[in-house]
């Protein structure tokens, strides 16, 4: 049987909604498995979005100003049973800027999910988690324009709201593969007094293991709201209403038993859902990973 | 007499801070000079049609106060996104964004920036030239139009 658990590697942060940087980064939890007791796997990655193509919350296309982002995200899972497994999602640094602005830096969201195996057989384990998504990034962070003093955008690094991400995914084994899909709520809240829409998920994924130390896998994943952003202050700034289909496909190679390197591409179409609310671009990302079996003492 | 000196000085320093008091009273009185003196008579006006799904709306007049100072004026219902940031104000040739740096932005004039929303005016330079059709809201940073109005 194939241990899968290791594999998972999360995906990078494809979009920015004008923050977008609110679409989680991670499709780690949107799988059956879990870690073993003890078993850790992080992930330390780098990605640098470049675009101007912008789709408004009604979903018109335009070009803007070329949009930068650049990031840096932390991912962990550790197993504190056979069935139960802590995942942090980081993202330590953002750097956000228009081609007429100067950059902004700050932390984003972090999300600490806890998953629990429902169905505890290897070969088709199903899952569920519950993920809190903290407002610990910037929820203001306004840039000033190069060229007129008095003009300068906001570009936060954060959403500036409490949400809930649930998840219930399923897996299945297949000789020297996998295939995993998923169904993800997430719950929003309020900043200052606005309620956000509802945010939910459907995806899959396909991963083969042509050679030992080589995981290749396919993903892909829509999202949609549970209606159109009631308050623009939130939709234009906030990821309010935000709908995609993403697709990546990524390569994770193993040098040795502790650390590995990732590659991965990155992009997006209206498979599923449409772009509404996000600036979008294909792009790709590297990744430093680092997994150790934490050695555990029985009792005698 | 000592004490009729202190009494003559003591009332004449009640008289002088009053005096200097009724005289700080008077140079008190601020002017708001961004704001209209006496009555605001619109010759153009128009209504803000919305774009990219900013909510924008409302309506807007060009004229001049009662000394003949130009404004252009937000109505009360006025609101568009403040939460990305500066809103840009221009007055413009058509309801289309035509910059044109290298030769000056003949089709644009940049007349100032919005701040909040509701009724707001903000004092132009000088009269608007009837060329200027049409006002537009923009977000420099991002080359987004808000919205735009027809001055008529």
């Amino acid at each position: 049987m194939l241990q899968h658990t290791r594999y998972m590697l999360p995906s990078l942060k494809l979009f920015l909604s004008i923050l977008v940087l609110f679409i989680s980064t991670s499709l780690s939890s949107q799988s059956g498995w879990t870690k073993n007791k003890g078993e850790f796997f992080g992930k330390l990655d780098f990605s640098r979005l470049s675009t101007d193509k912008y789709y408004s919350p009604n979903g018109t296309a335009l070009i803007t100003n070329v949009f930068n982002q650049n990031s840096l995200n932390l991912y962990a899972e550790y197993g504190l049973d056979p069935r139960w497994t802590v995942l942090v999602n980081a993202p330590i640094w953002r750097q956000n800027s228009f081609e007429t602005t100067h950059k902004v830096n700050g932390i984003g969201d972090v999300r600490i999910e806890l998953k629990y195996k429902l169905i505890k057989n290897n070969n088709y384990p199903v899952s569920i988690s519950i993920g809190p998504e903290l407002p610990t990034g910037r929820a203001n962070a306004f840039a000033q324009s190069k060229t007129v003093a008095q003009e300068r955008i906001n570009l936060p690094t954060g959403d500036g709201e409490f949400n809930v991400w649930t998840t219930l995914a399923a897996s299945k084994s297949l000789g020297k593969g996998y295939v995993s899909v998923f169904g993800a709520y997430n719950f929003r809240t309020t900043y200052k007094g606005l309620a956000f829409e509802d945010l939910y998920q459907i995806g899959g994924e396909i991963g083969v293991n042509p050679i030992k130390p080589l995981w290749i896998n396919v993903k892909i994943r829509g999202q949609w709201a549970t209606g159109e952003s009631k308050h623009p202050e939130l939709g234009f700034v906030r990821g309010d209403g935000t709908t995609y289909t993403l697709i990546s496909s990524e390569a994770f190679y193993r040098f040795n038993k502790q650390w590995g390197a990732s590659f991965t591409y990155l992009s997006g179409n209206d498979w599923l859902a449409p772009f509404k609310n996000i600036y979008i671009a294909s792009f790709f990302s590297i990744g430093l990973t680092h997994e150790f079996q934490r050695k555990l003492t029985t009792k005698a | 007499m000592k004490q009729l000196s202190f009494l003559s000085t003591m009332f004449f320093s009640v008289l002088l801070t009053i005096g200097v008091l009724s005289c700080s009273k008077d140079t008190e009185v601020l002017v708001d000079t961004a704001a209209p003196q006496g009555s605001f008579s619109a010759t153009r006006s128009g209504n803000i049609i919305e774009q990219n799904a900013t909510g924008s709306k409302g309506a807007v007049q060009i004229g001049k106060d009662s000394k003949g100072v130009d404004f252009l004026k937000f109505g009360s219902d006025f609101t568009t996104v403040l939460a990305t940031g500066t809103v840009s104000v221009y007055m413009s040739t058509s309801s289309t964004f035509k910059a044109d740096p290298g030769k000056g932005n003949p089709d644009l004039k940049l007349v100032g920036f919005v701040k909040s929303n509701g009724e707001m005016y903000i004092k132009l330079a000088s009269s608007v030239e009837s060329k200027f059709t049409h006002l537009i809201l923009w977000c420099g940073s991002a080359n987004v139009p808000f919205g735009n109005a027809e001055l008529k």
